[in-house]
């Protein structure tokens, strides 16, 4: 009896730390919810060829996410980084289709690719310095900021191409989008090993300390020593590095460079990730962020087998994200008041 | 102190303007004709009105992009309402009905951001999609409604028309609104005391509550306005057949801005704003006449705003 009581209070002092004040855990808890009821619902999507797909699909997100998480860490936020991307998958394209002829041997092919992904993250980075400068030194609001430099991306995006998208790249494009390492997706792979470089650099560098302490509270990190504006700045040229990647995921996936692709929709989505995993300024981790990243990505997956029947579900669906969103925030307004009760 | 520094930035705007057409029509003076500034001013008609429904949030010092999907949400269920009712009277009844959906919905969006203290930004990227993807899934199963009569032939009402080189140019019968709603707005954020009290919020909040200012209040009143003129641009929009809005939003927060209302709150004037919204206009034109391709009309709209707002962020700094 005594003993039964004992294991209770292990399992409740394990929710309490766990669970009850601990974002992981609670998605990890929801994770595994909504997956047993989508497995219950819908026979056909507990199967490897449906993870397959979702571990692809989540992975270009999923790497955006992680820059703008990066930004909302560091006391800012980032709704460029779709755009930039964008740029940055024209950049790559333009670089490989100036340099590959029909007599280019499969060699030579592979090096411009590179060459094009070098110009990609050229491209991203120049974007971040232009967010970082702006944001760092010129201590413009974050939103503004971003808000113009994502039409000045687009516009030039627009401007050179007329608005039309660009295509014909060699096959071996498509590996950066459908490939395999291992029996994983190429983009998933990228996913992961983004996460974990974050995580290790945030965790165990100086600079993720002082992105941490910068985004907690800039007077006081400014008073210790820490230089706030070139931590930011860098902040927003490695989130403009990411979204570089993201441009080959993307590149590869569509084998076309889109001004407009995703705009809207990749904006709702990073933040909602970053709303989901309860990142806010100096506080959060990039763990959480994947974690969120996949349950999302479940949710979406199993909404569309179970909506797949319905007419005009696509719309409902719009509905649903945005209805999750307005939750999401309420949810966090909840957790905030009891944090500050606590305290 | 301040108010003769608002006046002038609106003078320097005006300025601007008029240095700007006279390079145009020196450039080509086909430019000059009363046809041209009619077809200034109708472009920018639904602009202007969606400047104005954003005005109030913007000098709260927020960001909002829902208004476009309350706007569409207004002016679609106005549509449905009357159609269903068989009515065949003017556009006026269209108008009242969609200020009434419109405050009703920007009343719900107001209400959850002063209750819950959400950031506007976030509130409105959710309120979008839910809002869009609301309409257009109830559009897809109520197929087959027809035109509401009332907006039959609404685009081609002129007050006056002159010969242009290219067919006809007319001043529209909306400039009536446009006036109206100018005046209206302007009487309120000058002359109230709510409207003072956008001001005072905007510029610092923490100061505002601890006058005495009733924050839930203030933010009901300015959504309540930015639904209201969110669907009388809907409306007028849609009486124009100018088409979505659904991706221009920041064509409308570029042109508050511009206008004068600062990216940190606290600023802007209805007037300014007007005057914003026209240098855009003929911005936009002037790429036509320099035989600029439009397409690159995105990108000069992105360094003209960074360009400002890094003024007005500088100055800001300086000020303090």
């Amino acid at each position: 009896m005594e003993k039964k009581q004992s294991f209770l209070e292990k399992v409740k002092e394990f929710w309490k730390v766990n669970v009850a004040k601990n974002r992981t855990g609670q998605l990890v808890l929801v994770l595994i919810g909504i997956t047993i009821f989508f497995i219950l619902t819908e026979p056909k999507f507990f199967r490897v060829k449906t993870y397959e797909s979702m571990l692809l699909q989540m992975s270009e997100l999923g790497i955006l996410a992680i820059a703008v998480f990066l930004c909302i860490l560091v006391g800012g936020l980032n709704i460029s980084v779709m755009a930039n991307a964008n740029l940055a998958a024209l950049a790559m394209g333009s670089f490989i289709l100036a340099n590959v002829t029909e007599s280019s041997t499969p060699q030579q092919i592979w090096l411009t690719i590179f060459g094009g992904i070098f110009c990609a993250l050229i491209i991203g980075a120049l974007g971040g310095l232009l967010n970082g400068l702006m944001v760092g030194y010129a201590k413009m609001p974050p939103l503004l900021a971003t808000l113009g430099t994502a039409t000045l991306f687009t516009g030039i995006q627009k401007g050179l191409t007329g608005g039309e998208s660009v295509w014909g790249y060699p096959p071996q494009v498509e590996y950066f989008g459908n490939g395999k390492v291992l029996g994983l997706p190429l983009p998933f792979i990228m996913f992961f090993v983004i996460t974990m470089i974050i995580f290790i650099m945030l965790k165990f560098t100086r600079f993720g300390y002082k992105v941490y302490m910068t985004g907690a509270n800039q007077t006081t990190a400014k008073f210790s020593g820490i230089p706030t504006e070139r931590v930011t700045m860098f902040t927003y040229i490695v989130a403009g590095m990411l979204s570089s990647l993201t441009a080959t995921i993307v590149l590869g996936r569509t084998m076309s460079a889109n001004s407009d692709y995703g705009l809207l929709t990749y904006v709702l989505f990073t933040i909602f990730v970053a709303v989901v995993s309860g990142s806010r300024a100096g506080f959060g981790s990039v763990i959480t962020v994947f974690i969120g990243m996949f349950a999302l990505q479940t949710l979406q997956t199993g909404f569309n087998y179970l909506l797949q029947t319905v007419k005009g579900s696509t719309y409902f669906r719009d509905f649903i994200w945005g209805l999750l969103l307005i939750i999401f925030l309420i949810v966090n307004y909840y957790a905030n008041v009891r944090r500050v009760e606590d305290n | 102190m301040k108010k003769i520094s608002i006046n002038s930035y609106e003078l320097f705007l005006f300025f601007l303007l008029v240095a700007f057409a006279v390079m145009i029509g020196l450039i080509n003076p086909a430019f000059f004709s009363l046809g041209t500034l009619f077809d200034v001013v109708r472009n920018q008609i639904v602009y202007i009105l969606f400047a104005f429904a954003l005005l109030p949030v913007v000098i709260l010092g927020g960001v909002d992009i829902s208004f476009v999907a309350i706007a569409s949400l207004a002016t679609f269920l106005a549509r449905i309402a009357l159609t269903n009712l068989g009515y065949e009277g003017g556009i006026w009844l269209v108008y009242i009905l969609a200020i009434v959906f419109g405050i009703a919905a920007g009343m719900a969006v107001g209400w959850l951001i002063s209750t819950f203290k959400l950031k506007i930004f976030e509130l409105s990227l959710g309120m979008t999609p839910l809002i869009y993807g609301l309409l257009t899934f109830f559009s897809s199963i109520m197929s087959g409604h027809g035109r509401l009569q009332a907006l039959v032939g609404w685009n081609m009402k002129w007050l006056v028309t002159v010969q242009a080189v290219v067919g006809r140019s007319g001043l529209h019968v909306s400039v009536i609104v446009v006036v109206l709603t100018f005046i209206g707005m302007h009487i309120f954020l000058r002359y109230t005391t709510p409207g003072r009290a956008i001001y005072a919020v905007g510029c610092d909040k923490s100061v505002a509550i601890r006058t005495g200012f009733d924050i839930k209040k203030i933010y009901l009143t300015v959504f309540s306005i930015l639904g209201a003129m969110a669907a009388i641009a809907g409306v007028t929009s849609s009486g124009l057949g100018s088409g979505s809005f659904e991706d221009k939003f920041f064509k409308v927060y570029a042109t508050v801005i511009i206008g004068g209302a600062t990216v940190h709150g606290g600023k802007g004037t209805v007037f300014g704003t007007l005057l914003g919204v026209l240098l855009v206009g003929l911005i936009n034109q002037a790429l036509v006449y320099l035989r600029i391709p439009t397409a690159w009309g995105d990108a000069f709209l992105g360094v003209i705003f960074i360009a400002f707002a890094t003024y007005q962020t500088i100055e800001n700094r300086s000020n303090n």
